[in-house]
């Protein structure tokens, strides 16, 4: 087994070498362009410590990074440890709201990427019941990433999308509700963000 | 806080104590499922280190949901503030975290079909009442606990395998060597139930770009009629692209996907299906193939052979067996006897080729790496060369994968038995042709230029034609030429489990 773990270990170093060169295109420069929108406008954004914006952020952001707070009064502080990412190499990798590099606990409120280098943070109002922010960031972060494969099923009147879509939302699956869900879209200008705030008002608690 | 567990899965028995607690009540009332499913991920072309294939586990669940909403259990590694060296040298020598958790199927899906280009294998596993339960009790218990992570034999496969056998038989002893995709579908072959394949969004594009451009051609009626569709595979197709290596999409971009969202949702296009499930027949080989075989060579006469190779199969082993265009060996021997002398043909220690074809969605690159000895047919004097054999270059095929063509530009530092160090270079070209399922013929023709200075230019060609003679049993016809020689082989392989 010691063998094959040197082996391993050699052909996984020699293949990097070749596979490096073209994620070195991407690594190019120290900051990365980034979108980090939040329910919450004008909470404060900062990366270690230091103030680099306020909610809906875009800009410049450094690579290396290793915590990401947000925050404004009334809600629970978020932080965020930030991962360097396997196959990126890139900070645009990092907040993958589950897989490799972060845990969602729902502590503090939570976070996911939606689109490439584009987040969404859920802050928790003080007071909120845990129940509810779950159910409210299932609803929105589905919503938000298949947005397209929606419109899509929306397209056919039917699809598994829709349909998950639908369950979420606690809605019965018939013609009015996929009208509705279609007049959200339509409403939204097909923008994810917009979508998923126009989406979680439906949702019947 | 995440707690240690330092006994893996071991120490977590259902028992009267443990099932008082209401925590895990409430944990088993939400998680109690009908049917389990073992989901393996093919392998992701772009990454050598994931051609073993991803495993993970799907959850139905007894009370109705949709399945895009199922809950997944992975095992993978914790890389938060890990740069990737540290992550490759931490994998190997098993002093990474990993971490049981859990997330919505759409988002492994999302993950695998479209980002990563992988299709899916679903295979339903039977589990009884208290199977089921000593399963949820096994995880529950894991969940929030850290277990060492290692490459080869502590990662997803070997922990998804260890936690269904030890919830169907406690008694279970845990497999520590490296798992295999083989090793998991023959350890729960008693369990395991014919899989349902879900096809990568690339697959999916790739089949409806061509019926779109059958049905569209020479006729605007058709194209007016189809253009709905089109909207619909343009959006994925565009979804696609931008979840490959994108660090940012442009204003423009984001626009342009606004606008298609909107008109997609309000067309009435109904023939583009952006999600495909079918039963798929799933052939893969054991791990170990063991041969023997006769060399007659028009110079140095009969010469005989024996063979052994583990790992996941070899280019020329036959067609329709996962996974289809990466080729692994962890260690493969050949030994020639001529006249009670026993030498070594080939003894090679690691070995992958990887020789995904292009397409124009995809456009990943092929590759060969391995270390080892192997004798080298191309030279007038017939000799080992030891070291190591790299190859790069790109893969096209024709006829829907059935003949593809591979490109490579091969560079080979190596130590030769007579002429000492060397480096050999020169194009390749690799043909497969999957005659039938149980017929697969490989062509090869090498270029070679030995040293850069005072360059001395060798060819050579190689043809074998596999036939499968059934499911454990392989016949190896080969042609081998060079200018020096021509040699006929053939070979009789079995795998073994």
């Amino acid at each position: 087994m010691k063998k094959t773990s040197v082996f391993l270990a050699l052909f996984v170093l020699l293949s990097l070498s070749l596979f490096l060169t073209s994620c070195a295109t991407i690594a190019t420069g120290t900051k990365q362009l980034v979108t980090i929108n939040c329910n919450v406008d004008g909470a404060t954004v900062s990366l270690d410590g230091v103030n680099v914006g306020k909610t809906p952020f875009t800009g410049e952001i450094k690579k290396n990074g290793k915590v990401l707070t947000i925050e404004k009064e009334g809600y629970k502080t978020y932080t965020i440890a930030l991962s360097s990412s396997l196959e990126g190499l890139f900070w645009g990798n990092i907040i993958t709201g589950g897989t490799l590099g972060s845990i969602t606990d729902f502590t503090s409120g939570a976070a996911y990427k939606y689109a490439p280098a584009s987040y969404q943070v859920e802050l928790m109002a003080k007071g909120t019941s845990l129940n509810n922010f779950k159910q409210i960031y299932e609803l929105k972060k589905y919503a938000m990433i298949n947005m397209s494969n929606i419109s899509i099923d929306l397209s056919k009147n039917n699809g598994s999308y829709l349909e998950a879509l639908i369950y979420l939302t606690k809605m019965d699956m018939n013609k009015k509700t996929i009208e509705i869900i279609r007049k959200k879209l339509v409403e939204s200008d097909g923008d994810q963000v917009h979508f998923g705030n126009l989406i979680v008002k439906l949702l019947v608690i | 806080m995440l707690a240690s567990a330092n006994n893996g899965i071991e120490n977590n028995k259902l028992d009267d104590t443990t099932t008082t607690n209401q925590e895990w009540k409430l944990f088993y009332n939400d998680h109690i499922f009908n049917k389990l499913y073992l989901v393996f991920a093919g392998p992701f072309p772009a990454s050598p280190t994931s051609s073993f294939g991803h495993i993970f586990v799907l959850l139905e669940p007894k009370k109705e949901r949709p399945f895009l909403l199922w809950d997944a259990i992975d095992f993978s590694a914790n890389i938060t503030n890990i740069g990737t060296f540290e992550y490759l040298a931490k994998g190997l020598l098993g002093s990474l975290e990993g971490q049981y958790k859990e997330i919505s199927f759409y988002e492994k899906l999302r993950e695998y079909t479209l980002k990563e280009s992988r299709s899916l294998w679903l295979f339903p596993i039977q589990l009884d009442k208290e199977e089921s339960k000593n399963f949820l009790f096994r995880f529950f218990n894991l969940s929030n606990k850290i277990c060492p992570y290692r490459f080869t034999n502590s990662n997803c496969a070997s922990q998804i395998y260890n936690l269904i056998k030890l919830s169907i038989d406690e008694s279970f002893k845990q497999e520590n060597q490296l798992v295999f995709p083989h090793t998991i579908i023959n350890g729960l072959k008693n369990r395991i139930s014919d899989p349902i394949f879900i096809e990568s969004i690339d697959n999916l594009l790739k089949e409806n770009a061509k019926k779109i451009t059958l049905n569209t051609c020479g006729s605007e009626n058709k194209l007016l009629e189809y253009n709905n569709v089109n909207d619909a595979i343009l959006l994925n197709k565009l979804e696609w692209e931008y979840s490959q290596d994108r660090d940012h999409l442009t204003a423009e971009e984001k626009i342009n996907l606004q606008k298609l969202r909107k008109k997609v949702s309000l067309s009435n296009g109904n023939g583009y299906n952006n999600f495909k499930s079918y039963p798929k027949e799933f052939n893969i080989h054991p791990t170990t193939l063991a041969g023997s075989g006769l060399q007659i060579s028009k110079r140095e006469g009969i010469e005989y052979l024996l063979m052994y190779r583990f790992g996941i199969h070899e280019y020329f082993e036959n067609c329709n067996v996962y996974p289809a265009n990466d080729y692994l060996s962890l260690l493969k021997l050949e030994l020639g006897i001529k006249k009670k002398e026993i030498k070594i043909n080939q003894l090679m220690l690691f070995s992958q080729t990887s020789l995904q074809p292009t397409s124009y969605l995809s456009n990943y690159l092929s590759w060969k790496l391995g270390f080892g000895i192997q004798k080298k047919y191309e030279f007038r004097d017939r000799q080992l060369a030891s070291g190591v054999f790299t190859g790069l270059g790109y893969t096209v095929s024709l006829f829907e994968d059935e003949i593809t063509f591979s490109f490579l530009i091969n560079a080979e530092p190596i130590y030769l038995q007579k002429s000492g160090f060397s480096f050999l270079s020169g194009p390749e070209i690799i043909t497969l042709w999957n005659i039938s399922d149980r017929i697969k013929w490989m062509n090869c023709f090498k270029g070679t230029m030995k040293n850069i200075y005072n360059p001395e230019i060798y060819y050579y060609l190689e043809n074998n034609l596999g036939f499968e003679i059934y499911k454990k049993m392989m016949l190896l016809l080969s042609y081998k030429h060079s200018e020096y020689d021509n040699l006929y082989d053939i070979k009789l392989n079995f795998y073994i489990n």
